[in-house]
């Protein structure tokens, strides 16, 4: 496979400068070494319109980035910047446009600092969270770093797709708990941001604006760069952490719940990320569904008052919330105090102590904990996959729908309506009732997986199925936060207040800062001039 | 030897992974497809890859099927980063 619009002889002296800028050995163009960088999770699986790679090539320093960029700038061949390449769901190593090479950063695996002083990191995009927290243990550090689940992918790749985790709020965004980042332009000229734009400054992990625009945020599921080092704020090691659960018994009692979250969240009362849940309806981490719910959820959805009235007349909860707190023992165990109290506002509110652990853990308590939720990274999630009797047909993969909904009790239940609909009217596999996740303080994420086959047409009706999904979805203002390749440029049409503006800025920026339009064409929504309108 | 329960994250941190970063060296095994998925994606960081795939006909706690399997150094070595 050639890159489009590049002839074979340009291709071949190309390669070949790849190969004079990296090492021989770093250059990938036999089909089986390039095959590895196929999306195992493509909705395109086997398809003509499956997005492949022509090659890949494997810098280990800057430098090389550097020299990489102009060649490929010189021959016009589209580059496709990965970390680790392991965002499964999310498009994994596969780039928007096939034929591009991939430029796999995987060898510029260096930890450059971490400071247990200032509890930050300074990495390349190659390290994996699994390389983080090997170092911080190795060298017995009281820093935690903020892993999603699963672990195996870079510190650096999944903040710049807006990946989240589970510590405390400032540290499980990742993107925003990132200070400073190292960019290789499209030109191949390498530029620092916030206080790394100041020689000698010793505080590119400290303050992260610098002086002037703040620019990280362009970074960040684009292609106007390619980030080569990024700072991180790590979470200093709590004394202690506390979990502790509220059930409320009425359907509508969801509303006042959420709020009083909502409240001691923004307040800094409770800072790890709290859980949704519903005893009557059951699901993940909760009792299995009585079949009478299942039926009465099935004939007249989540608000059936004779579902409602099931509830009351077995005394089982409708909603529940486990709230969850690091920091201080004596201190944790009050916050922990007055979230009751609030919560007490709801009548027939009931509380329940969970878990409670003072660190560092016991071997048998390392056994037993959610490991995410400990910074500890971990690939169990691919066990929960497994065929079992909550999951007897699994598939290939899947791909996330994630839109971001208001943050309220209405907005859960309306988006749930919504969706049921829209599950009935088009035959989508989503659950009857679902809860969103957790991850932002300010707003709600529900993610629902779309499976992924092997199978032509099934994979066709998926697609079809998703899209439908986001439109409906946009139809009521709920965007997604992050979707695979096969869906970024219908995500972003959703965005389209005053005729595109957001995407046409975003045309403008890249037209400016990479005119050949080499660094990942149609990421995000975001094609080059010679290729707009063609993809999109 | 080493036994899992789906998860092999134990496998890989505390044993596979400094292994592989001094020395890649080969490993079989009999697990379900979920396991041998991660694996075979962590070999290919180091150059690795599956040479031996057999369905054995049984099946795991879970029903899932078992595989046998060998990961090594396909070639001589040209590692994937």
């Amino acid at each position: 496979m050639l890159p489009p619009g590049v002839n074979a002889k340009d291709f071949a002296d190309a390669l070949k400068q790849f190969e004079g800028a990296a090492g021989k050995q770093w250059v990938f163009t036999s089909d089986e070494d390039v095959a590895l960088y196929r999306d195992a999770y493509s909705p395109f699986w086997g398809e003509p319109e499956e997005r492949v790679a022509s090659a890949a090539v494997a810098p280990g320093k800057v430098e090389e980035v550097q020299a990489v960029m102009k060649i490929a700038n010189e021959y016009r061949i589209p580059v496709y910047p990965i970390s680790t390449g392991k965002n499964l769901g999310y498009g994994g190593s596969a780039p928007n446009l096939s034929g591009s090479v991939v430029l796999d950063l995987k060898r510029m695996n260096r930890i450059l600092d971490v400071s247990e002083r200032n509890h930050s990191a300074l990495v390349e995009p190659g390290v994996s969270y699994f390389d983080l927290y090997r170092y911080i243990q190795e060298h017995k550090l009281k820093v935690w770093v903020d892993v999603p689940d699963p672990g195996w992918g870079s510190p650096v790749g999944n903040s710049l797709d807006h990946g989240g985790g589970y510590l405390q709020p400032m540290y499980r965004n990742h993107f925003d708990s990132h200070c400073g980042m190292e960019v290789v332009l499209a030109n191949g000229e390498v530029m620092r941001t916030g206080m790394g734009a100041m020689p000698g400054a010793e505080t590119w992990q400290q303050y992260k604006f610098g002086y002037g625009p703040w620019v990280d945020g362009m970074f960040s599921q684009s292609n106007f760069g390619v980030v080569t080092k990024m700072g991180f704020w790590l979470m200093p090691e709590p004394d202690a952490y506390l979990t502790g659960t509220v059930t409320v018994p009425k359907y509508e009692d969801l509303i006042a719940m959420i709020d009083i979250l909502t409240f001691l969240e923004n307040s800094g009362v409770s800072n790890g990320m709290p859980g949704l849940g519903s005893p009557i309806l059951g699901g993940f981490m909760m009792p299995p569904r009585a079949p009478e719910v299942t039926a009465l959820l099935e004939k007249n959805g989540v608000a059936s008052p004779e579902l409602h009235k099931y509830a009351q007349d077995k005394g089982v909860p409708f909603w529940s919330c486990t709230v969850k707190f690091y920091g201080p023992a004596k201190a944790i165990r009050a916050q922990w105090e007055y979230a009751q109290e609030k919560f007490s506002a709801i009548p027939g509110a009931k509380f329940k102590d969970d878990e409670f652990y003072k660190f560092p853990l016991t071997p048998d308590q390392f056994d037993k904990v959610h490991k995410p939720e400990m910074g500890i990274p971990s690939l169990e999630m691919f066990s929960i996959g497994a065929r079992s009797p909550f999951n007897p047909t699994p598939g290939n993969g899947h791909i996330w729908f994630s839109p971001i909904i208001p943050r309220t009790g209405e907005a859960v239940l309306e988006a749930n309506k919504v969706f049921a609909q829209a599950a009935k009217d088009f035959g989508l596999p989503l659950l009857s009732f679902s809860l969103p996740t957790t991850y932002w303080m300010r707003a709600f994420i529900f993610l629902f997986g779309f499976p992924i086959t092997h199978d032509v047409a099934t994979n066709k009706k998926n697609r079809e199925n998703f899209k439908q999904i986001v439109r409906v979805a946009a139809e009521h203002g709920w965007g997604e936060y992050r979707t695979a390749p096969a869906f970024q440029d219908e995500v972003m049409n959703t965005y389209s207040f005053n005729n595109h503006a957001l995407r046409r800025f975003h045309e403008t920026v890249k037209d400016a800062v990479d005119p050949n339009g080499i660094i990942s064409a149609g990421r995000y929504g975001i094609w080059p001039k010679h290729l707009r309108g063609t993809k999109a | 030897m080493h036994g899992i329960r789906g998860d092999i994250t134990d496998l890989w941190f505390h044993d596979l992974d400094a292994q592989w970063k001094k020395q890649p060296v080969a490993i079989a095994g009999l697990t379900a497809h979920g396991p041998l998925f991660c694996l075979e994606r962590l070999a290919w960081d180091h150059g690795m890859r599956v040479v031996s795939r057999v369905e054995q006909g049984s099946r795991d706690q879970d029903c899932e099927p078992l595989i046998a399997w060998v990961i090594d150094l396909k070639k001589a070595p040209k590692e994937r980063a």
